[in-house]
């Protein structure tokens, strides 16, 4: 089988900064009230 | 506890919304299904948003909604990082997996390993999955119907036959489509309805307890733990299992599992499938998390309303009539004492100097509920009945049935219930188009017209669908049913996902390699399992390794005998290499049985492998000739 190599895509590393913003954001907040 | 009747209103959201729901469904696609890819496929013609909505709702059953903001009231927002592996799951699936499902125009995940290896893999593949969502399939629709039971009074076996005919109902006669539509719908009311319940608990606290005070409490009472970074892998949810066995659960799950492949490659392009994943890789991390923070809301709520010690209303039912109720009640009369301290310290919010007084109480009330649930274990055992002592499951429906206006209860019911539908159509789907495709079309009836597949594939989703109400109303019968199903996922999955992993990352690997890998790959999980997990757990000792990591322990093994089987007589550089993963990998067997696994094993054998893996591929010249 001789496939095409796929393209890295921009949308990509949106959804992984995304998330580790998220993973970021939620640890801040709970950090916050966490004692 | 409210096990009376609903209230008419109730039954008329709830009615009205799953009614629509389904005949949404059957109108949608009543034209359509004149062939097996409009029937299989959903006509390939779903938007990205359907997809990912599709895909939220296959992998959100109902137990999602009843058992993970109870999980958040007893132990805290930590469970959100098991989720953390998924959006690089989804990554990877949009860049490797579905453009090869797509260039080879595949009906099933499975279809496809025959075109890599042989036909043998494919049903071998097949199979295993067959297996383990046909027992799923009925624990999906036993597991809410269960709890709906204990809780409103309902008849369980009534409950379970209506929910798997109203999903037999519109999967037999729409097919693919019918699930993607009505999984849309099922989403909204999911969204709406989780929504609803946040912002009435959050009116439902005292005056002057705002969300940031909320919080504050919930930080206070140690609910607010989201990250672990603890190396110990027998900790079930750290920042490392949720990266690493997180990946490797999603990419099996997502990436080979028919229930959920069958949602993407109903996409109208590859595009459109790629999209919905990472609609969904951008949403489940924070759905969860607010699921999560729901629970840990209703647990700040119950600080300021009474609760009770065990929230499983058949639990306290037993005890009340037991010989141990006279201390069962002195637990709870101490348990009440000590909430009314806290509501007392509470009603102004948490001030720093009573920090320290609020976890001691807290620690005190968790002693009380651990001694509560030791009782009602001993009360299972005398009465010879099943009563679950742990009530994570009850926590969030006894805040629902108790506290939620009219009307609104009903809404929250048709969650639960659109949960549980929209999972069961998924996998009642999946298992009809695998048994056609691969194995009715494949094996035994080839050159039939479509219009005989599309039958078959109908009668199988029927056929499928009594199944599982089958297995759901026997459920009741057997011990411990539901974590069997998710010991049986364990077992198999991890060879599944080796299988695939060998099919897209390790060219030089033939048929005949990996099928033998995979036979003894699952023979030596199931005698992992038995000798090093059940049989020490059923002696009360410690498992060697946590049923969880058999997922990732199946994928290892059935890569590396594929591997020794491939390159058994090549040159040097390879050799040393594999020697190298083989001393490893007997170091890791080693250091679970006496130590433990920790995330050094774990990352060594992942670098080993992917050595392995770009060495494969770059010396074309070491393998003469094909290895099957």
């Amino acid at each position: 089988m001789s496939e095409k190599k796929q393209r890295w895509r921009k949308i990509y590393t949106v959804v992984l900064v995304a998330n580790l913003v998220y993973i970021i954001l939620f640890y801040l907040i709970t950090q916050t009230f966490d004692y | 506890m409210n096990t009376g009747s609903l209230d008419w209103r109730d039954w008329l959201v709830l009615s009205v919304t799953l009614l629509f729901i389904v005949s949404y469904g059957v109108y949608k696609t009543r034209k359509e299904n004149n062939g097996v890819k409009d029937y299989i496929k959903g006509g390939n013609d779903t938007k990205w948003w359907t997809i990912g909505l599709s895909v939220m709702a296959t992998q959100a059953s109902a137990i999602t909604f009843l058992s993970t903001p109870g999980q958040a009231f007893h132990d805290g927002m930590g469970f959100v990082q098991f989720y953390f592996g998924l959006p690089i799951a989804m990554v990877i699936i949009c860049l490797v997996f579905i453009p090869m499902y797509y260039k080879l125009n595949v009906y099933t995940a499975y279809e496809y390993l025959e075109t890599r290896f042989d036909l043998k893999t494919r049903s071998l593949t097949a199979i295993l999955f067959l297996i383990q969502r046909g027992l799923a399939a009925g624990i999906t629709i036993y597991a809410p119907a269960i709890i709906l039971s204990y809780v409103l009074g309902w008849d369980l076996i009534t409950l379970n036959i209506i929910i798997g005919l109203v999903v037999i109902f519109y999967t037999v006669s729409g097919g693919t489509k019918a699930v993607n539509v009505t999984q849309k719908q099922q989403m909204i009311v999911i969204f709406t309805g989780m929504l609803t319940a946040f912002f009435l608990i959050m009116k439902y606290m005292p005056d002057g307890i705002t969300f940031g005070k909320a919080l504050d409490i919930a930080g206070a009472s140690d609910k607010m733990k989201v990250l672990d970074f603890s190396f110990d892998l027998s900790n079930r949810y750290t920042v490392w299992t949720g990266f690493l066995g997180g990946t490797f659960l999603m990419l099996s799950y997502f990436g080979t599992d028919q229930s959920q492949v069958q949602r993407y490659l109903s996409g109208k392009s590859l595009r459109e499938s790629q999209l919905g994943l990472l609609f969904n890789g951008l949403l489940k991390v924070p759905m969860q998390f607010f699921i999560l923070l729901t629970g840990v809301m209703v647990f700040v709520f119950y600080q300021f309303n009474a609760s009770p010690l065990n929230f499983n209303p058949k639990a306290n039912e037993a005890v009340i009539s037991s010989a141990y109720y006279d201390e069962y009640k002195e637990l709870e009369r101490k348990h009440v004492d000590i909430e009314n301290q806290k509501r007392t310290l509470l009603l102004d919010g948490v001030q720093d100097n009573e920090r320290s007084l609020i976890y001691d109480l807290n620690t005190k009330d968790r002693a009380l509920k651990v001694q509560a649930k030791k009782i009602i274990d001993r009360v299972a055992i005398d009465s010879d009945e099943k009563i679950q002592s742990n009530d994570k499951d009850y926590v969030f429906i006894h805040f629902i049935l108790n506290n939620l206006p009219k009307g609104i209860i009903g809404l929250l019911l048709a969650v639960i219930l659109a949960a549980a539908m929209s999972s069961t159509a998924s996998e009642l789907n999946a298992l009809a188009s695998t048994t056609t495709i691969d194995v009715y079309k494949r094996n035994i009836q080839q050159g039939r017209d479509e219009a005989h597949y599309v039958k078959a594939s109908k009668w199988l989703t029927f056929g499928w669908g009594l199944l599982a109400i089958l297995i759901a109303c026997v459920a009741n019968l057997f011990d411990n049913l539901i974590q069997l199903v998710n010991i049986i996922g364990s077992v198999f999955y991890g060879n599944v996902l080796g299988i695939f992993l060998l099919a897209f990352f390790f060219k030089k690997v033939k048929g005949n390699a990996v099928f033998y890998a995979a036979v003894v790959t699952q023979l030596l999980i199931f005698l992992i399992y038995y000798f090093g997990i059940y049989r020490l757990e059923d002696q009360g000792l410690e498992p060697i390794i946590s049923y969880l990591w058999l997922n990732f322990v199946g994928s290892i093994f059935v890569i590396y005998f594929a591997l020794m089987y491939t390159f058994k007589s090549n040159n040097l550089k390879i050799k040393v290499i594999l020697t190298l993963t083989t001393l490893v990998l007997f170091t890791v067997i080693y250091d679970v049985i006496y130590t433990k696994l920790t995330i050094t094993h774990v990352l060594s054998l992942m670098v080993l492998f992917i050595l392995l893996g770009v060495f494969s591929k770059e010396r074309k010249s070491l393998i003469n000739g094909s290895n099957d």
